[in-house]
């Protein structure tokens, strides 16, 4: 019943995943997929838009959680931006923002990657 | 031999003659059937007449002796008593040999070997007699005469075996004339008899040794024509050497060779040679005639034959791909019911792909879906582009050189086969532009054919064959090995399915397993008192998700009231939960706050679960002395508290159990404390209530939620209960939720 996709953009060092349609226990495996696409090719780097997902259910967090560690064991992170009202309640309403740095804009998401990366360079 | 008691007098007697006749017989079998195999279980009529036929030769024999004795070196002219014993003794014995082999299932060539084995002993036989030369005959007035008793002992030895060696040809090649017969075949058999019978009978008239009436010479070398005509006519009867394999074809050529050498030296000694030619004339003319009938025939047959089979051998090659094509054709139309073990499936299908078209090494390649192989339909979108596969079954080459098969853009060479959906021959691999130099040092393909499987309008794999010399396989195998890849596309995915059935299966078996544990953990009462009204209920979505709720008694007339929701579903959110139960049971006496409960739980729940699953919980205690209630929320639905026309959530801060192990989750979590007052109402509930979508994809939300307890508020806590409950039924417009839908409402009567 529900239709969900991933895609994938690179944006310099930094993988942007757009999340589109409604994730839950059924579709979390496609995100799955994707997280650990980007961990197969080491990109640790990670922005997840969320701005065309309309619904995102405990199983789709739990892929994020899924991944967090190995991705910051790696010095990355995953990013979360461009939350529907609908969509930012679930994750404060589970205290997510304690653990993800949420950003209204992509694009300051990946502004700070690449600060980051030019001030290691 | 002891007899059976309980048989009558009657049966007795043929009990008697029974037995006789098989010592006779089995006599026989060793001293001169050894080779000819006779089958165990003859039928008496049969016994009667093996048994005429020794009898018949043994009384010849004696007689020849006898008269030999009392006439004195007179030879036997024709002699009528010693003719009719002999016809007596060939008619039974070539009946009986007849008889005896109509039931063998043997083939041509098991035939045609049998008959060369016998004349080829025959030949040993004569070669022995003849060195030990112990015949000697004269010719008087015509007449062959053996010199001495010795000779005459021979001879008869050496007729009689000459009598069976060829009956036993003359009855293979009767055997071998009527493979395939047609309607012609039984005529100019008889013709053939006939022809033989004359031919035997006149020799029998004119020779010296026979009855010597001289007058036919002309006319009986014209029935030997016809007897030749009729022979020749009788020895195209080649037609079963077509279906024989290549193998069997080649025996066959030695075989007829062989015997025709043989048969052709029978018969021109036979006719020249004294020990074998005196010994049968002597004998007795019609002897002679016939096995020289019989080796002319053998001789035309053999010769034959061994043409025959040189013409077939050129096609036998191609005649064989044919025969194995169907059968592994025949064999995969079985295979597709077997589908029920998938790597048996994958390895049949390899194993026969290599039989079809006589490859060298074969794989199978199926595309990845979903990062796991369905081997069913595949959606090709635009995040995956060309889809990639994996090898399975590998038959004579590894996963690692399959890896080097590549494009010399470095793109998978199958991607090829993906583009056009029809097969791709790659006749001369290792010169081929189509692939990369790293792919050319497998010096072992030489010749490469890749059939996709297609079902369904879709490529869901590939099957790979290779050979190791370029230019081996022509059109005609790419056609076989695409049919044969159609069948594999039905195949694998029945398989699928039924795999897929069966997962299904064992899915809602576990569903089922952890429905009943989600509802063992549940309360089965809650406590009842004037102070308050407690009404509770979690309504389990089909594929339950893993709410939670309890109301448990605690010391110093406290109440703890828990609503959690274990993210994931089935059997291991359920274990979740009763680990939950179990840690608030060890708690129940400990006079910790609610906040420091949550905090406790946390540590172990991190340590216990998977990375991605955790729990949201809401934990409230009642002081049931003073109305006091406290409660500390780890990432839960807030709580709704409704005193009259004033409704409030109540949403302190805290993040879910088993997110964080650190410090952050007890810096984070905050307790809150509301002092109830009469009539007060408290619901606690899952996220599956708020949550609960309409067709127009618009969610029950707070505010349905509080309008609807606001509603309610003189009722029960049962009755709001239920009101709640029916209004997310109908605002959702289905039974069955999609998630789990847990509502916990208090009612506060106070101390009155």
């Amino acid at each position: 019943m529900s239709e969900f996709s991933v895609g994938i953009r690179q944006r310099d060092t930094v993988s942007v995943l757009d999340l589109r349609g409604y994730l839950d226990a059924h579709t979390a495996p496609e995100l799955e997929k994707a997280f650990q696409k980007e961990l197969d090719e080491q990109r640790y780097n990670i922005v997840v838009n969320f701005s065309d997902l309309s619904y995102i259910s405990s199983a789709g967090l739990g892929v994020l959680m899924q991944f967090i560690e190995d991705v910051r064991r790696n010095d990355g992170d995953i990013k979360l931006t461009n939350m529907s009202h609908r969509v930012y309640n679930v994750f404060d309403l589970l205290g997510f923002p304690m653990l993800y740095e949420i950003f209204p804009e992509e694009e300051e998401a990946v502004k700070k990657f690449l600060n980051k990366t030019e001030k290691l360079s | 031999m002891a007899i059976p008691p309980h048989l009558h007098s009657g049966r007795r007697k043929c009990y008697i003659a029974a037995t006789g006749v098989r010592f006779v017989r089995t006599s026989v079998y060793v001293f001169f059937l050894g080779f000819l195999s006779i089958p165990d279980h003859m039928k008496f009529r049969q016994h009667i007449i093996l048994f005429t036929a020794i009898t018949a030769f043994v009384l010849d024999f004696l007689y020849i002796v006898i008269q030999r004795v009392l006439t004195q070196q007179k030879g036997l002219h024709g002699d009528i008593v010693h003719t009719v014993l002999v016809l007596i003794a060939l008619g039974t014995g070539g009946y009986y040999h007849f008889r005896a082999t109509a039931e063998e299932e043997r083939s041509p060539v098991q035939l045609i070997g049998r008959t060369v084995i016998v004349i080829t002993v025959y030949l040993l036989i004569i070669g022995i007699v003849q060195l030990s030369a112990m015949t000697k005959f004269v010719v008087e007035n015509g007449r062959v005469m053996p010199t001495s008793n010795a000779t005459l002992v021979t001879a008869i030895i050496l007729a009689a075996c000459g009598a069976i060696v060829s009956i036993v040809v003359f009855a293979s090649l009767t055997r071998l004339i009527f493979v395939k017969r047609r309607k012609t075949t039984r005529r100019n058999y008889i013709i053939l008899l006939v022809t033989a019978s004359v031919v035997i009978a006149g020799d029998f008239l004119t020779s010296p040794n026979g009855l010597g009436i001289s007058g036919f010479d002309t006319l009986l070398d014209i029935l030997y024509v016809f007897l030749v005509i009729a022979m020749v006519v009788n020895g195209f009867r080649f037609s079963w050497i077509l279906v024989l394999s290549r193998r069997e074809k080649i025996i066959n050529l030695l075989l007829s060779l062989f015997g025709f050498l043989f048969f052709l030296i029978l018969f021109i000694y036979g006719g020249e040679n004294e020990t074998l030619n005196f010994s049968l004339l002597y004998f007795h003319p019609a002897l002679d005639s016939f096995v020289a009938v019989c080796f002319l025939f053998g001789t035309i047959y053999m010769g034959i034959g061994f043409a025959s089979t040189l013409l077939h051998l050129p096609t036998a090659k191609e005649f064989d791909r044919k025969k194995v094509e169907i059968s592994s054709l025949q064999n995969m139309s079985r295979l597709i019911t077997q589908v029920f073990d998938f790597d048996e499936l994958v390895a049949t299908t390899t194993h026969l792909a290599l039989e079809v078209s006589e490859g060298d090494a074969a794989w199978l390649e199926l595309t990845e879906r979903n990062g796991k192989s369905r081997h069913g339909a595949r959606k090709q979108t635009a995040e995956t582009g060309t889809p990639h596969t994996r090898p399975y079954a590998f038959r004579n080459i590894d996963p690692e050189a399959i890896d080097r098969l590549r494009t010399p853009e470095g793109m998978p060479l199958q991607h090829l086969v993906f583009d056009t959906a029809s097969p791709l021959l790659i006749q001369d691999f290792q010169s081929d532009r189509r692939i990369a130099a790293s792919g050319r040092e497998l010096r072992n393909i030489g010749t490469l054919v890749i059939a996709p499987l297609i079902s369904h309008g879709e490529i869901i794999g590939l099957l790979c064959v290779s050979k190791r010399k370029a230019f081996e396989f022509d059109k005609d195998v790419v056609n076989v090995l695409f049919a044969f890849a159609d069948m594999v596309s039905v195949a694998l995915e029945n398989s699928a399915l039924i795999r897929e059935s069966i997962e299904k299966e064992r899915m809602e078996q576990e569903l089922l397993v952890a429905q009943q544990m989600q509802q063992s953990l549940l309360p089965q009462e809650l406590p009842r008192s004037p102070q308050f009204e407690i009404a509770a209920r979690s309504i389990p979505a089909y594929e339950v998700g893993g709410d939670y709720y309890d109301v448990l008694t605690l010391e110093g007339g406290r109440l703890g009231f828990v609503v959690g929701d274990v993210s994931g579903k089935g059997v291991s959110a359920a274990l979740y939960m009763a680990q939950v139960k179990g840690i608030f049971q060890s708690l129940r006496s400990d006079g910790s706050s609610t906040r420091d409960i949550l905090i406790r739980m946390n540590a172990p729940l991190c340590n216990s679960m998977e990375s991605k699953s955790f729990i949201s919980l809401l934990y409230a205690e009642l002081q049931t002395e003073s109305g006091e209630l406290s409660f500390a929320r780890a990432g839960h639905c807030p709580l709704l508290h409704v005193r009259g026309d004033n409704a409030k959530y109540l949403r302190p801060d805290g993040m879910a159990l088993g997110l964080d192990a650190t410090e952050r989750f007890a810096v984070t979590l905050e307790e809150e404390r509301i002092q109830l007052t009469r009539d007060d109402i408290i619901v606690m509930f899952s996220d599956g209530v708020t949550e609960s979508r309409n067709a127009d994809d618009e969610e029950y939300d707070y505010g349905r939620l509080t309008a609807c307890v606001q509603r309610l508020q003189d009722r029960t806590a049962a009755q709001i209960l239920d009101g709640i409950l029916d209004e997310v039924r109908r605002h959702s417009g289905k039974e069955e939720a999609d998630d789990d839908i847990t509502v916990l409402v208090l009612r506060w009567h106070g101390n009155t």
